[in-house]
């Protein structure tokens, strides 16, 4: 079941779209991707997009870092296929879990019965996707928290319940759209602690979106920086410090390094 | 189902309905006082006392009469629920239908009904089929209107979010949109309720065989004021009756709107 078939080719006659076909199993040999080449849009005539290439494969967790207004979004509605660009190419294979600034929770179902409505859209049976997503309670840490509905839960709460959300939909590629830019610091801490720590556990690719620079260091491989509107990338850093233990890096020399070079950058 | 009252909650719920009950008791109290005192007629103003009592011992006249207007009441409330829940997603299917029927709607509610219930009489007879028009024709409009509402308010981003999970139409429907339209649809409902026996007492009234309004019309003719009290004190507690349980279903299908704003739990 894929959630997009195969490559939205958007430029027309462009070639090289390397399409594998989605997997059933999450966790199988990672050859999920995706790849932004060269994508263009503008909105009424005003350039939103210009040109940006990217790509996140693998297990990898990339941020696509920028001001506000740069068109972050803009990008994610046209991975996802809710609008399509106006020129350049989205290649994927797997498929696509992804995770909104709001919480796509519903009021009237309960934290199981959210999580489990795209199986359910899917026409896959209840118990079944019960059954599927039961496991991952306990991993995401919200466990007993099944039969709760939203409005009982905190804003970290229903951020994991969205996290995971995603994550059934597809367990190869996530994007994730400043997924903890509604929480107050203290919690936005504690997420992106939680955020590395569940990311292990399930080796999921991660584009992540996002205006943080800390953020961005704290949780990424690599940093795609954007310019402002009209937006292309402006810069590629690879992180490449405490890779394994990235709940380490916040405290670190290196950290400032970064940080400042992001800064001088942008 | 989950608890939706808290104790306190449900004492302030009690506390609040003391106001207007003392009111009532309050003005029935110097109304008495006042007919007794100043010896009106009972052909001007009965005494509750009277309204009682001609309540009592007409009592089960007035109940043949009151099923025949509670079968009205039931049957055109029931099908302005369905016709409204047809009508407001036709209209929010297709723009054209909706930029057709929404003025006739608004048109249809202006037309004084007490003009149109003798034509359909014309139409229909004596019996109980215009009479339940009538209530369609009052009942229909709040309901469709507050659902058409209801759907078109559906959260955008949640419509996206359906859209990526490749869910249908009707899928939409089921889970999204009809949920999200029910506290819009109760508000219509408990708009149309407080209408739906005066629509049908009004239609009887109008002519017909049988009802609270073709009793309420031959006490008026023999001057009987105290059964014609006697017979707007049922209409006024049906219809409050019906509120209560429109109140009642809705804390209880719309239950995630309860409690609302109370802090949430965990991390």
């Amino acid at each position: 079941m894929t959630c997009f078939d195969g490559a939205a080719s958007v430029g027309g006659g462009r070639e090289g779209c390397q399409i594998v076909p989605a997997r059933e199993s999450k966790n199988a040999a990672k050859a999920a991707f995706i790849e932004a080449r060269s994508v263009r849009k503008s909105f009424d005539g005003v350039p939103v997009l210009d040109g940006v290439s990217m790509r996140v494969s693998g297990s990898e967790t990339v941020s696509i870092l920028g001001p506000s207004g740069c068109g972050k979004s803009t990008l994610m509605n046209i991975i996802t296929g809710l609008i399509p660009a106006d020129g350049g190419d989205i290649c994927f294979a797997g498929r696509i879990g992804y995770m909104q600034q709001k919480d796509m929770l519903l009021p009237w179902k309960t934290i199981m019965a959210n999580v489990t409505l795209p199986r359910i859209i899917g026409g896959a049976d209840r118990r079944e996707a019960e059954a599927e997503a039961s496991p991952y309670f306990e991993m995401f840490g919200i466990e007993g928290y099944e039969n709760k509905y939203p409005r009982e839960l905190s804003g970290g709460m229903r951020r994991r319940a969205s996290f995971l959300s995603a994550f059934l939909i597809s367990g190869d590629v996530m994007l994730l759209d400043e997924p903890f830019g509604a929480l107050d610091s203290i919690t936005r801490g504690r997420m992106q602690r939680w955020l590395i720590d569940v990311k292990r556990k399930v080796g999921v690719a991660i584009m992540l979106i996002t205006h943080d620079v800390e953020e961005a260091i704290l949780l990424s491989d690599r940093v795609y920086l954007m310019s402002d509107k009209p937006s292309r990338v402006r810069d590629e850093i690879e992180v490449d410090f405490f890779a394994d233990e990235k709940s380490r890096r916040l405290l670190s020399p290196e950290f400032m390094e970064y940080k400042k070079r992001i800064l001088d950058s942008l | 189902m989950k608890t939706v009252l808290t104790g306190s909650n449900k004492k302030r719920r009690w506390r609040d309905a003391l106001y207007p009950v003392a009111t009532v008791v309050a003005v029935v109290a110097v109304w008495e006082l006042i007919v007794r005192a100043a010896d009106v007629p009972a052909y001007l103003v009965p005494a509750p006392s009277a309204i009682a009592l001609a309540f009592v011992s007409d009592f089960g006249l007035i109940a043949s009469h009151a099923r025949a207007t509670m079968f009205e009441a039931a049957v055109g409330l029931s099908l302005s629920v369905a016709i409204a829940f047809g009508v407001a997603m036709l209209m929010d299917n297709f723009p054209a239908v909706r930029k057709a029927l929404y003025p006739l709607l608004i048109m249809s509610q202006t037309a004084p009904v007490i003009a149109v219930a003798p034509i359909l009489i014309i139409w229909f007879g004596f019996g109980a089929l215009p009479k339940v028009v009538i209530v369609v024709l009052m009942c229909f409009f709040p309901i469709c209107v507050s659902l058409t509402d209801g759907f078109a308010e559906t959260d955008k981003d949640f419509l996206d979010y359906f859209h990526l999970i490749k869910a249908t139409r009707l899928q939409v429907y089921r889970h999204l949109k009809i949920p999200h339209a029910l506290p819009y649809f109760f508000a219509g409902l408990k708009i149309a309720v407080t209408y739906t026996v005066m629509a049908a007492v009004i239609a009887e009234w109008l002519g017909g065989n049988e009802g609270i309004g073709v009793y309420m019309l031959r006490a008026k003719q023999s001057f009987a004021l105290d059964r014609m009290f006697a017979a707007i004190a049922l209409v006024v507690a049906v219809s409050l009756i019906l509120i209560a349980l429109v109140d009642l279903a809705a804390r209880r299908v719309v239950y995630w709107k309860a409690g609302a704003g109370e802090g949430g739990v965990g991390e």
